[in-house]
Parts: C-alpha cells; structure tokens; sequence
C-alpha cells in the first residue's frame, strides 16, 4: 500500500476497473431462458382458493370411488337358507341328551 | 423500430424484441450493478434479475419516464435489496471470520497492510450514506448527466452535485485516515 498515492487517481482506476470488467455474453439467453422457466412454473401453480377447490374436490372423488368400490363387491358364498326336507338325517337329539348325562 | 415501438411488440408477445431490449441495456444494468456491489458475479446474477422482473412488469411501463430512467430505478431497488440480505446472510461468518483473526493474535497495522488499494477503496464506497453512493455509482460509473441521475433519484439537479461533492470528500477522507494520500 502506498501512502503516497494521489487518492483521486487511486479512485479513478478502481471505477475504471470495475467499468472495464466483461459480464456473461450470454446474458440475455440466460434472461431470456428464466422468463420460460417462471412461465412453465406458473402454469402449474394454482392460487389458493383453485387450490382448496381441487383439494377438496380430489378428497370427494377418493371418498365417492372408496363407496363405489365398497358397494361393487360380492361374495361368492352366500349363505342361503335351506330346509332338511329328510326326517332321516335330522340332527340326533339322543346324542346330545347322551353327552349331558355323562 | 424505437423504443416505444419496441416495448408494444413485446407486450403483444414477441419475445425475440426483448432480446434486443436486453443486449441494449445489459450493460449499463451491469455496470450499475458491479458499482454497488463490485462483483462480477452478483452484478450478472443481480442483471438476469432485473430484465426478468422488468419482462414481466413491463405493462405497468407507462411511459412518463424515459425507458431508461425506469430501468435504472429497478436495478438500483433490486441491487440495494440483494445488498441487505448478503449483509443478513454473511452477519454470522463475519464473526466467525474476526474471532478466527483474533485468535491469530494479528496487529491491526497488520491487517491493513494485508488489504490491497481496491479493497481499501471497495469498503471506503460502501462506507458512503446509500444517496451519495448511487449519485457516485450513476455519475462515475455511468457517466449520466446530472439531469438524468435526478430523475432516477427523484431529486433535483443541485441535490445530485451536492451529493457528489460529498461523496468525494468522504471518501478521501474514509481513505486518508486509512493512510493514504498523506
């Protein structure tokens, strides 16, 4: 550091440098290029009430297919009432009164 | 095609014209930019900013100011504010950085000697009350004429020259107590 050193001049070479200094020549690719970005964010970002509307509109769909699919079901072994027509395979009641009396 | 013409194209969505609105500016944006922050890659970053933000206000362009003068405004906002938070951001290693010098048991005197004139001068710039420093930055760095550093400043002529002449004078005396010019 030189103490000598007129300040003006010290000054006028510092702007001087930082004038002279080259920026990206590929500035307005680059400007040009970020502009395209926001445009494609932005058609993607919905505002909050669009938002809470398709929220709530996905939670319904998910709610109304869960009911939808619940009611499409079927069981295949449906229990179904019959009646033992045949006297000779009856329960055996003796039995039972058997095993009481053991 | 003027300048008027040209910012009606783009607003009708011809992309292609703000390229030449771009290349036509880009470096006085980068030069004001560079002035207040004296970082290339700030000032690019802070540059791609601004063209960025002006594209998608230019509708709100009504055209009392010149194109410029608005340009300007927008660059000196956006560079001043980029400012504030790298002054946020680097609070905390700053004082990482003076008790790690501390801890080194360094002489001031030594630490001057260590800092070259650009640094010295770097820091006696960013010492200056932010009107002197942006009447220095158009002035020096843009070389605008008085009439025109007063309309992006919204102040009048005589307040610019004011503010040069004290600009001035603070930093040769910011630098001459660091010794220099003595």
């Amino acid at each position: 550091m030189s103490s000598k050193k007129d300040i003006d001049q010290l000054i006028n070479n510092f702007v001087a440098a930082e004038k002279d200094t080259a920026f990206n020549p590929f500035l307005s690719t680059r400007v040009m290029a970020a502009i395209d970005k926001q445009r494609t964010e932005k058609l993607f970002v919905l505002s909050p009430v669009w938002r809470t509307a398709v929220i709530a509109l996905s939670l319904f769909i998910a709610v109304f297919t869960g009911i939808a699919a619940g009611n499409l079901y079927q069981s295949k072994n449906d229990v179904t009432d019959t009646v033992l027509m045949n006297d000779a395979s009856m329960e055996n009641f003796a039995l039972y009164n058997q095993m009481s009396n053991e | 095609m003027d300048e008027v013409e040209l910012i009606h194209s783009i607003l009708e969505g011809d992309q292609q014209n703000y390229t030449i609105l771009i290349k036509q500016y880009q470096s006085s944006v980068f030069r004001t930019a560079m002035g207040l922050l004296h970082n290339k890659e700030d000032a690019e970053e802070i540059a791609q900013d601004v063209f960025v933000k002006v594209y998608q206000s230019l509708s709100s362009f009504n055209g009392k100011a010149a194109f410029s003068t608005w340009l300007y405004r927008i660059t000196i906002n956006t560079s001043l504010n980029y400012l504030q938070k790298k002054k946020r951001k680097t609070f905390w290693a700053g004082l990482a950085d003076i008790l790690q010098v501390a801890s080194k048991d360094k002489s001031a005197e030594a630490l001057l000697t260590e800092r070259s004139d650009h640094a010295v001068i770097q820091q006696a710039l960013d010492a200056l009350p932010e009107k002197q420093r942006l009447a220095f930055v158009f002035t020096k760095y843009e070389e605008l004429p008085q009439r025109q550093v007063a309309e992006i400043m919204n102040i009048s002529e005589g307040a610019v020259e004011q503010l040069v002449i004290r600009a001035k004078n603070n930093l040769k005396k910011i630098l001459e107590k660091e010794g220099y010019g003595a």
